[in-house]
């Protein structure tokens, strides 16, 4: 690299205050000084590193020594130097006529009279620095000759080492100082200034970077970072250039860059390789030759399908290596279904797709619609804008359709919680800065996540735009607590035909039974007339004997409608609040009532079970009793002595219920589906008086260990009895005892309905059609809760945002917030109306939008080459990285978005590109101008992805299937690998491998369980989706040969490709190789490599006839049923040649 | 367009060789980065390795951290931390003072009843310090141990309490500390992962652990903690497929690592040396982790001092296992048990968590001290947070604002307790111990300096302690 020398000077100031003079400094010496000396040492020039344009340069001197002694002009190099004859050498001014000897008369003066300058001081540096010597700076720095340019050189090494304490966080902020502003930097500050463009020796930023004093050196050393040598010069070149600022590149639209102009254009196929070119050019580098034929094919193959490439394709190629035929081959595999399968990967990655909730006990969900809809979207080609607004805001576009609202599930993808004791407004926040982490990334390649907390540290962003942020999904309905066992709703049912079909004649069903229970018909009439015969006197027939009563008013504090039934049970639907609470009052006549009982059961709205949390127990944490009496001023608390119950669970019996600790009470699991039923039973330390006008009210709470644990289905009973005791009858209810005491002919319109109803619900001729109409309902409820459904967005009512103050979820002291976006992008308007997430999915796909476009093509040039453009993918901000080719990138944005925001173009582009068809094989010539190939002189070898290995390894064996979208599938697994997972919502840790041909689909149907990822795929990167990743880590462990070598998906691969080596591989050992090589490598075999594994062949085939056993068990590996007309021990020698193939680091690489 | 046909040198009269000349002649062929990597035993990416700070920061007082995370919040007051006040107010009203404003976890709602200390309390050792009854071993080496009693931490929900305490933050996909500790320091063993983490379970609802809690985040997945199982198959797809011998699948590493090596004298790249170097080390494990797990050569006097034979899944097989990877080089073992969750239960529970893991903790600093590794090894005892002193039925809440922790060995200054709550035990008020003061002491025993170990991710530094954090002098020897 080609340099200037620049020299910076800085002199010591002066030490102590000198006596009043009477040569002026400023009026008199400076002018002299500045008319002639400071053209050649001054901001321009600093010949011998002398500088005479400040108090500091005058008394640094220069590199040859002090410039004056105060005091004694006879001494001093200046006037030596003024007064030397002018055909000496050294004399000043080196250039032009000597001074006028008035003018020397005065400088020497003015030395002698002790050289003050009085208040003359253009440099004044911060008190701090006033008494230190600076002289130690280097006088001699090398610095870049070529311009120096803010976004490319500066911004990074500001952003990664001042930003943080002078940078937009204005609470961080040290100083006052904010270096990401020009006019900040350049401002005035107490006389001094950061940066004096152009003027490194006033401006304080440099004497800063560069002292070697720790207490003055900036960054400090506290701070940990630390500037190279190069960087401070670079600085330092560019505040002398002028401290020109930039617009950060990527808050400024892209416009079509003009493609640029190459000397010889026989290499290129495409714009693509001009930009690419012009910059080798420049660099005077050549490209790459091609990639040869079979490295091209399974290249392509491997980046468009992600499927090693079918032998007849590479053959044609290899046959005929044209650019038509290439082409065409890329053409086919854009339209392959397996594309959309290899696009959705990365998607899938950002969006944190995963089949589990995350959090605590990380249970099911169903969102594999979604999953289907993104594979869909790629392969359909769905515009890319189009695709955006769908899962942003699919649920708002007029009429959605179904498709539409299964994107909007994009919305749901963020972890959830269910755990016991969580809090609501805790988790909400945490969702909501989930998303804005990962919307901020997907779309805008901005670490928005960072200002939730405190402004950002490097990229204009503050944490009101955080929070205004959020709010855009301040709407979508969700909870901030789930309840374990239950869906994560709401969900978008998506029931088959046949689903549908059963759902409707379940209704018809339905409505014919509720003809059948309400019909008067003889026969009923003549059993009632028995039934109330009998029932005069049963009352107290049996010891502990209770009488159900209908309630005279239940009210949900939780919200939930609740419905009286006609058999006295009341059934709670609807809002299932975390913290309930029943209110129940009971209008009763008896006298000396002893106990209240409550019972819990089933009804067909909770599906299985006796509680509203699904298979969960329910927990009823307290329940207290208050009595009313007629003349009684209020209520008056009851107190209860005792509580026993039928049975319980784990969580506690009736006397917990009674304890006055709310996180424990009585309990029950319900151990059967419909018709089960529980109850406790509670004694009154005093029986209550009663008789007619007696109110009791019955206060039930539930606070269970997770919430929502509530009854569904209650039926109270009150009774007189002395020892109110557990007894499995229930009882007619008081109210009906009360009408069978009136005779018929008194008995009114209402009471006559009264007993009917009830009756119904017990009569033994209805005892079918009641056991019809309940099983109608459950297999409804069944095949509603197994159909097919996926998580989608539903907008409700917006939430208030509030800033939470350094994102402390308590506090409620923040700001409200409308939804918005960062004032560094472009105004959103809404023309004063709340912005929904459909305007900002709008926004984001304005074709003029700076970001949107740029960072989806960025992205897809990773795919294609190993790394993007620009190399973080998720931070187009301060610290992400100036784009090695910034007009390629524009170029494709705006290509992108004029296209219609066509994928498919795109990607056709970059892959029929030279650029991308370069060879991969590294480059000596390279390694010191370019080792990370980041010029595109070749192209890279990219190790395969996780799931991309595993269906490389079921294809070549023949055993992939390649059904597209569906239920996810769970491949083998080491066994216990969930042993410290935990369930509370009764979903099954004991893991069964998917039979049949489910066993051996595409990786990325995997059961994606985010707490513990399948090992394999875990083991080679694959994310667990947890939080966005827009770039997968790529490493090398041993665990990953372990996965290869013995993880039995790997085995069984093996054994079905070894089956194949033999039967269509031919005869002879080589031939069999050559072909095992081109199925697995796309490629022939050396002479080498033949023999290599001819001898493993041969040497296991020896030990596998010994050990016959041995070669069965590998054979057999897996449940795929294996053949018994091959040889086992050949066979199982071929599976040692097809195991060693699957391990090369080559299978798993594409090159 | 032309496409020249892929070369590949015929290089065939290696394959006479034998293996160790292989090796080397191959070695030869790749450059001399991967050299190394394929003769003798010292593989590339794991020989014994230095990691990214090199010189260390500071001097360091220990080499590695053995991690006994007492899994579901074990309860202060019954264990370290005795408070006669909460006894005498046992029963009573939790004076408001101490809860308005506070974040509760499952006793929202509820009445704030104290519950006074379970246990009997009594002081051990020279040093005098406060242990319960409930764990008469530790009590036996309490001259041995710092109890730090101020512990804090900022989430109040098991999983992201543990992500809190693992990575400094509840954001996942960050890199636990197991993780960051071996990208700083390196790997000193060549047969092992550098980060290892076993479970057991017993004594109360055992909460889940996600494989989150050991993973590298961010940081290359070579950092990520590998978990070990003394019972059944003790890593992953470490045994070799059915039917095949140790021999013949070294065959088969063997002609993976000739065919790799032939190929790169075409590609010349090195992720294929590394690659081969990870097979080299994968089969090693194969052999050297079925060893480690294998405790037939402990004399009985180590069986007895455990109180286990091993293989059976106990915390005491992994704290004995604990000791054979310490032993090996390990730099990060992580142990957890499951037991500690006792929102019901405390009296019956609790002395079950005890007893499941009371004399193998004393047995380990026992052994480690007899072994004279106690100097360099950082032990440390702990949960993710502890409980309340309201009473919550039959147990106490989870609870963030003050609970303990113990410390061993590593530089740490034993027969020492540091820090105190208030006298009801539920704020921390005296030496404070932030989750991210551990962290940054646990770094500066280690020789690193917290604020110096940085990765770039999402263009910004990021760090175990994030931007806090400062180093508790006063526990270190």
């Amino acid at each position: 690299m080609q340099r200037a020398s620049l020299a910076i000077g800085l002199a010591m100031l002066p030490a102590a205050a000198m006596a009043q003079a009477a040569v002026d400094f400023q009026a008199e010496v400076w002018p002299i000084i500045a008319a002639h000396c400071v053209e050649c040492h001054g901001p321009e020039a600093q010949k011998g590193a002398l500088r005479l344009d400040s108090v500091l340069g005058f008394k640094k001197g220069s590199e040859f020594g002090e410039v004056f002694v105060a005091g004694d002009a006879h001494t001093s190099t200046i006037i030596e130097r003024l007064t030397l004859p002018s055909d000496e050498d050294g004399r000043m001014p080196s250039k032009g006529e000597a001074l006028e000897p008035d003018q020397i008369a005065v400088i020497r003066a003015w030395i002698d009279e002790g050289a003050d300058f009085g208040t003359w001081n253009p440099n004044p540096v911060e008190r701090k620095f006033v008494a230190r010597d600076l002289s130690y700076l280097p006088r001699q720095v090398e610095m870049p000759e070529r311009a120096i340019t803010f976004n490319k050189d500066i911004r990074q090494i500001l952003s990664n080492n001042c930003f943080r304490c002078h940078g937009p966080d204005e609470g961080a902020r040290k100083a006052g100082l904010r270096l990401d502003l020009r006019e900040e930097a350049l401002r005035d500050r107490d006389g001094g200034h950061a940066i004096v463009p152009g003027k490194l020796v006033d401006s304080l930023l440099v004497s800063h970077i560069f002292s070697e004093d720790d207490d003055e050196r900036m960054p400090p050393v506290d701070s940990g970072k630390s500037l190279t040598r190069e960087e401070q010069v670079m600085i330092a070149g560019w505040i002398a250039q002028g401290a020109k600022y930039e617009d950060h590149w990527s808050y400024i639209p892209p416009s079509r860059p003009t493609i640029p102009q190459i000397e010889d254009d026989s290499w290129v196929r495409n714009p693509i390789d001009r930009f690419v070119l012009a910059e080798l050019e420049r660099q005077d580098i050549e490209p790459a030759q091609s990639a040869d034929a079979y490295t091209l094919v399974r290249r392509v193959y491997l980046d468009t399908i992600g499927l090693p490439p079918e032998t007849d394709v590479v053959d044609r190629l290899a046959a005929n290596p044209t650019a038509d035929d290439y082409e065409q081959i890329v053409d086919e595999l854009l339209s392959s279904p397996h594309y959309g399968e290899r696009m959705a990967i990365n998607w899938l990655d950002q969006v944190r797709y995963a089949d589990t909730n995350g959090y605590h006990s990380d249970e099911s969900r169903s969102v594999t619609p979604y999953r289907d809809y993104v594979i869909n979207a790629f392969n359909e080609n769905l515009p890319y804008n189009q695709f955006t607004v769908e899962q942003l805001a699919g649920d708002l576009l007029p009429n959605p359709t179904t498709d539409q609202l299964i994107a909007s599930g994009f919305n749901r993808m963020n972890q959830l919680t269910a755990e016991g004791g969580a809090q609501p407004g805790e988790y909400r926040a945490k969702y909501a800065a989930d998303r804005v982490r990962a919307i901020g990334s997907i779309f805008l390649g901005a670490t928005l996540g960072c200002a939730e907390c405190h402004d950002h540290k490097f990229d204009p962003i503050s944490t009101k735009e955080f929070y205004e942020f959020t709010a855009f999904f301040a709407d979508i309905e969700e909870r901030g607590v789930y309840v374990t066992g239950e869906q994560w709703d709401p969900r978008l049912p998506l029931p088959t035909p046949d689903e549908e079909e059963r759902l409707a004649e379940l209704d018809a069903k339905i409505v014919e039974l509720d003809g059948v229970l309400s019909e008067h018909t003889r026969a009923l009439s003549e059993s009632q007339a028995e039934w109330e015969a009998n029932q005069c006197d049963t009352a107290a027939d049996w010891p502990g004997w209770w009488q159900p009563s209908y309630p005279a008013e239940v009210i949900s504090e939780g919200g939930a409608t609740m419905t009286i039934l006609d058999d006295a049970s009341v059934v709670a639907t609807g809002e299932n609040a975390r913290r309930e609470t029943y209110v129940v009052t009971l209008s009763t006549s008896l006298e000396n009532i002893s106990g209240i009982r409550v019972e819990a059961l089933n009804h067909w709205t909770m599906g299985i079970g006796i509680s509203r949390a699904g298979t969960s127990p329910f927990i009823m944490s307290e329940i207290d009793v208050e009595r009313f009496s007629p003349g009684d001023h209020g209520s008056i608390p009851v107190e209860i002595a005792s509580g026993k119950e039928d049975r319980r669970f784990l969580l506690g019996g009736a006397a917990d219920a009674i304890d006055g600790f709310l996180s424990s009470g009585w309990s029950n699991l319900s151990r059967t589906s419909s018709g089960d039923r529980t109850y406790s039973v509670y004694r009154f330390a005093e029986p209550i008086e009663g008789g007619p006008g007696t109110e009791i009210t019955v206060r039930m709470r539930f606070r269970g260990l997770n919430p929502r644990t509530t009854i569904g289905r209650f039926r109270l009973a009150l009774t007189s009895a002395e020892e109110p005791g557990l007894s499995k009858e229930v009882g007619v209810p008081e109210q009906v005892l009360d009408v069978l005491l009136v005779d018929h002919s008194d008995r009114s319109e209402a009471q006559f309905d009264q007993v009917n109803r009830y009756y119904r619900t017990i009569a033994p001729e209805l005892a079918d059609a009641r056991k019809a109409w309940t099983a109608a309902h459950d297999e409804k409820v069944k095949i509603e809760a197994e159909m097919l459904s996926t998580l989608v967005t539903r907008s409700i009512e917006p939430r208030m945002t509030r800033v939470l103050p350094r994102g402390e979820w308590l506090r409620e002291d923040g700001d409200v917030v409308d939804p918005g976006t960062p004032s560094t992008f472009p105004d959103l308007n809404v023309n004063g109306r709340r912005a929904t997430r459909l305007d900002l999915a709008n926004w984001l796909v304005d074709d003029a939008h700076p970001a949107t476009a740029r960072v989806f093509v960025n992205r897809l040039w990773k795919q294609y080459f190993g790394t993007g453009l620009s190399r973080v993918l998720d931070d187009f901000g301060s610290q992400g990285e100036w784009p090695t080719h910034p007009e390629l990138l524009d170029w494709l944005a705006v290509e992108f978005v004029e296209s219609g925001w066509d994928v498919k173009h795109i990607a056709h582009l970059i892959l029929t590109s030279a650029t991308y068809q370069q060879a991969s094989v590294s480059r000596r010539d390279l390694d010191e101008v370019d080792p990370k190939n980041r010029l595109l002189a070749r192209q890279t070898p990219q190790r395969l992805d996780a799931e991309l290995i595993r269906d490389g390894a079921l294809s070549v064996s023949g055993l992939l299937n390649t059904r597209l979208g569906g239920a996810t599938v769970k491949p083998y697994q080491p066994k216990g690998y969930w042993s410290n997972a935990n369930t509370f919502g009764g979903e099954s840790l004991n893991y069964v491998p998917s039979p049949g041909e489910d066993q051996y689909r595409r990786g990325l149907y995997t059961y994606w369980k985010r707490s513990f990822l399948h090992p394999s795929l875990l083991a080679f990167d694959a994310p667990p989706r947890e939080e966005c990743t827009a770039e997968r880590a790529v490493s090398n462990t041993p665990l990953q040969a372990l996965v290869l070598l013995n993880d039995p998906t790997y085995v069984e691969a093996a054994s079905a490709f070894a089956e194949r080596i033999i039967r269509e591989g031919g005869n002879q050992p080589e031939d069999r190789i050559a072909w095992a090589f081109r199925h697995a490598l796309a490629r022939e075999p050396s002479d080498a490599e033949t023999l290599v594994l001819t001898q493993l062949q041969q040497s296991h085939q020896k030990t596998f006839v010994a050990e016959s056993d041995a070669a069965e068990a590998i054979i057999e590996t897996g449940q795929r049923p294996v053949a018994d007309d091959l040889d086992r021990a050949e066979w199982a020698s071929w599976i040692s040649v097809a195991r060693a193939l699957l391990n090369l680091p080559e299978t798993i690489t594409r090159l | 367009m032309d496409f020249p046909k892929q070369q590949i040198s015929d290089d065939a009269h290696c394959l006479c060789e034998t293996r160790r000349e292989f090796l080397s002649r191959a070695g030869a062929g790749m450059g001399m980065l991967a050299l190394g990597s394929l003769l003798g035993n010292t593989a590339m990416a794991s020989s014994p390795s230095s990691g990214l700070v090199a010189p260390l920061h500071i001097a360091p007082k220990a080499k590695r951290v053995i991690f006994l995370c007492m899994a579901g919040g074990p309860s202060h007051l019954e264990s370290f931390d005795y408070k006669p006040e909460l006894a005498r107010l046992d029963g009573q009203p939790m004076p408001e003072s101490f809860t308005a404003g506070q974040p509760i976890a499952q006793l929202q709602d509820s009445n704030l009843v104290c519950r006074g200390p379970q246990f009997q309390f009594a002081k051990h050792g020279k040093s005098q310090q406060e242990i319960s009854q409930l764990f008469p071993n530790i009590a036996g080496i309490a001259d041995d141990i710092c109890i730090v009693r101020s512990m804090v931490t900022e989430q109040i929900n098991h999983d992201p309490a543990h992500t809190f305490i693992n990575t400094g933050t509840s954001i996942s996909g960050r890199p636990s500390m197991g993780s960051w500790l071996n990208y700083g320091l390196g790997s000193e063993t060549e047969n092992l992962p550098g980060f290892v983490v076993l479970t057991s379970t017993g004594g109360g609802q055992g909460q889940p652990i996600s494989a989150r809690q050991w993973h590298s985040g961010f940081l290359p997945s070579e950092f990520q903690g590998v978990q070990l199982h003394s019972k059944g198959d003790p890593v992953h797809y470490i045994k070799n497929p059915p039917g095949v011998s140790h021999e013949m699948q070294g065959d088969v590493v063997d002609t993976v690592r000739s065919l790799a090596t032939l190929h790169n004298d075409t590609l010349d790249d090195p992720e294929i040396a590394a690659r081969i170097s990870q097979y080299e080390l994968a089969y090693r494990m194969q052999t050297s982790v079925p060893d480690l797990v294998d405790f037939s050569d402990e004399p009985e006097h180590v069986f007895d001092l455990y109180g286990t034979k091993g293989a059976d899944g106990s915390f005491a097989a992994n704290c004995l296992l604990a000791r054979r990877l310490a032993e090996s080089g390990v730099r990060f073992i992580q142990l957890y048990h499951r037991g500690w969750d006792h929102h019901f239960g405390l009296n019956a529970l609790m002395p079950i968590a005890a007893r499941n893991t009371d004399k193998a903790c004393a047995a380990l600093i026992t052994d480690l001290k007899q072994r004279g590794m106690l100097d360099d090894t950082l032990v440390v005892w702990g949960g993710e947070f502890g409980r309340t002193p309201m009473a919550q039925s039959s147990g106490r809440d989870h609870h963030i604002k003050g609970f303990s922790w113990w410390m061993a060995g590593g530089g740490i200054n034993g027969g020492m307790t540091h820090g105190a709550t208030d006298e009801l035990g539920y704020n921390a008020v005296e030496n404070i111990v932030h989750m991210h003061d551990f962290h940054a002491t646990m770094l500066h025993l280690l020789g690193i300096d917290h604020k110096k170990l940085t990765y770039q991710f999402q263009g910004r530094d990021f760090r175990l302690t994030d931007v806090h954090g400062n180093v508790v002098h006063d526990i270190i020897a």
